[in-house]
């Protein structure tokens, strides 16, 4: 808003503070949301340097898994897999400080004892933990993206209030404050004018 | 008859794919093409090139490669009972898709003797499949064992249940001919496999016992090193009875290693594994080439 455009009077002045203090409340909230917003962000980042690792168990377990599909066949390999009762897993999208993040539930566990071979057993338990976790680093990942993402538009705000809004309006109550004194001095001067006039009988009917 | 038969496999050795063909099938670029080249065609041009049909085809020619041992009748039922192992793979199969949710589609061997594969891929329940396999050798135990996996949740009783009654029936068969004695250590390569689960079921009484609790199969790894001493202690027998019912036994093992080993090579060639890990997990024939 451009000085000119701003209407000189108290109640504009008074508006103003109103408005500064709203603005400096309002930045006061935004740092603090994005403080909460960056230990939940550092948070979850410290999740997601166990990635490597996991990796690394994927990677192990994927060999394995290919020297018993060799040995089994694939025959006995999709038999196997079709003794599995499947694992059911439901995708929920939670609010954390108003940012929408994803969230993996797993509403049913899968049922290892149907499959008879103990080695399989144990490699396809080991893989689905190692999935599950996988699944699980994924949403993390998602839920820095979306905070992140959070945090760079709360930062956006904060800066804008900060270093536009805020200035912008001092700089308004200092204009409007400035010209409401010099109406105020003006007026004073032109009434003690008055006065003087009034008292030497240079006022015209006086 | 069994001269006949002795020579016949050693024509018939001839056929089989040799070491130097396994590592044409490792190296080619078109896996399939190559197979098919290498005498495979025939049972290709009926299943298809397709992944699952390709594997059917592989098996479909293990049936033709002993088939032409089937000239006698007491032979035919011995050789029949042979192949057999592919029909209760296939209750195994069909047993394991029942236990879970039935998510993926299952495959089946192409071979049926007792049990015609669409009334066996149709039982939709436990109960209609054990009824279904008790008209054959499979179900001998299948109703007990049906019994312990109602008290005690043990799926793989029913399992082992399966592979008992096969290996009673495939012996029960042999007993008497010179297949006997191969068909018992081939007998004890399953048992290493389920452990005390096969001696338990050979004791079993109508009751229930709830010792099965304890029990586990002692897994794929033992069964495979149990299988590769069986393949040396065959292969030394067929050397030194090379004229002998030892040959046609190891002829027959070949049939079937020849079989699992391109099932295996074609999955390699299928997930990029590399070669030297597939060479790894290659059996050798029982016989000398």
């Amino acid at each position: 808003m451009s000085h000119s455009q701003v209407p000189i009077s108290r109640g504009t002045l008074l508006k103003l503070r109103e408005r500064l203090t709203v603005a400096r409340r309002g930045k006061e909230v935004l740092e603090m949301r994005r403080e909460q917003l960056v230990h939940e962000l550092l948070s979850s980042v410290e999740k997601i340097e166990g990635r490597s690792a996991l990796d690394d168990k994927l990677y192990e377990l994927f060999g394995e898994a290919v020297k018993l599909y060799l040995t089994l066949g694939e025959y006995g390999y999709r038999s196997m897999c079709s003794a599995l009762k499947a694992p059911k897993v439901e995708t929920l999208i939670e609010s954390l400080y108003g940012v929408k993040v994803p969230k993996v539930k797993v509403v049913k566990e899968p049922n290892f004892s149907t499959i008879s071979d103990p080695e399989v057993r144990r490699l396809a338990s080991a893989l689905y933990e190692a999935l599950k976790e996988a699944i699980s680093l994924a949403a993390e990942e998602e839920k820095v993206r979306a905070l992140a993402n959070h945090l760079e538009y709360v930062n956006r705000v904060t800066n804008s209030l900060e270093k536009i809004i805020i200035p912008q309006l001092e700089e308004l109550i200092r204009y409007v404050s400035e010209r409401l004194e010099e109406e105020m001095v003006s007026e004073f001067t032109a009434l003690k004018k008055l006065k003087r006039l009034r008292e030497h009988g240079e006022l015209p009917g006086s | 008859m069994e001269n006949y038969l002795v020579v016949r496999s050693h024509g018939l050795k001839l056929h089989l794919i040799k070491p130097d063909d396994y590592e044409k099938l490792l190296k080619s670029e078109d896996p399939i093409n190559t197979l098919a080249a290498l005498g495979y065609d025939d049972v290709m041009n009926i299943y298809g090139r397709s992944w699952p049909e390709v594997l059917k085809a592989v098996y479909a020619k293990l049936v033709e490669k002993v088939r032409p041992l089937m000239v006698d009748e007491s032979y035919r039922k011995l050789l029949t009972a042979f192949l057999d192992r592919l029909e209760a793979a296939n209750c195994k199969i069909k047993l394991r898709e029942l236990m879970g949710e039935r998510t993926r589609p299952v495959l089946y061997y192409p071979y049926s003797h007792y049990l015609d594969l669409e009334p066996l891929s149709k039982a939709s329940d436990i109960h209609e499949y054990v009824s279904l396999l008790s008209e054959t050798p499979y179900g001998l135990k299948l109703r007990y064992a049906l019994e312990v996996y109602e008290k005690t949740g043990i799926t793989s009783i029913l399992e082992a249940s399966i592979d008992f009654s096969y290996c009673n029936y495939y012996l029960e068969i042999a007993k008497g001919t010179a297949f006997e004695k191969f068909v018992k250590m081939e007998k004890e390569v399953y048992k290493v496999y389920w452990g005390e689960l096969f001696d338990m079921l050979g004791k079993t009484t109508k009751s229930v016992t709830f010792d099965f609790l304890k029990i586990e199969p002692n897994g794929l790894s033992m069964q495979f090193s149990a299988l590769k001493d069986f393949l040396i202690k065959l292969k030394i027998m067929a050397k030194e009875e090379s004229l002998d019912m030892s040959y046609v036994y190891a002829y027959l093992i070949s049939c079937w290693i020849e079989a699992t080993n391109i099932e295996k090579i074609l999955i390699s060639k299928r997930l990029n594994i590399e070669s030297k890990t597939v060479r790894d997990m290659l059996l050798h024939y029982p016989l000398c080439f």
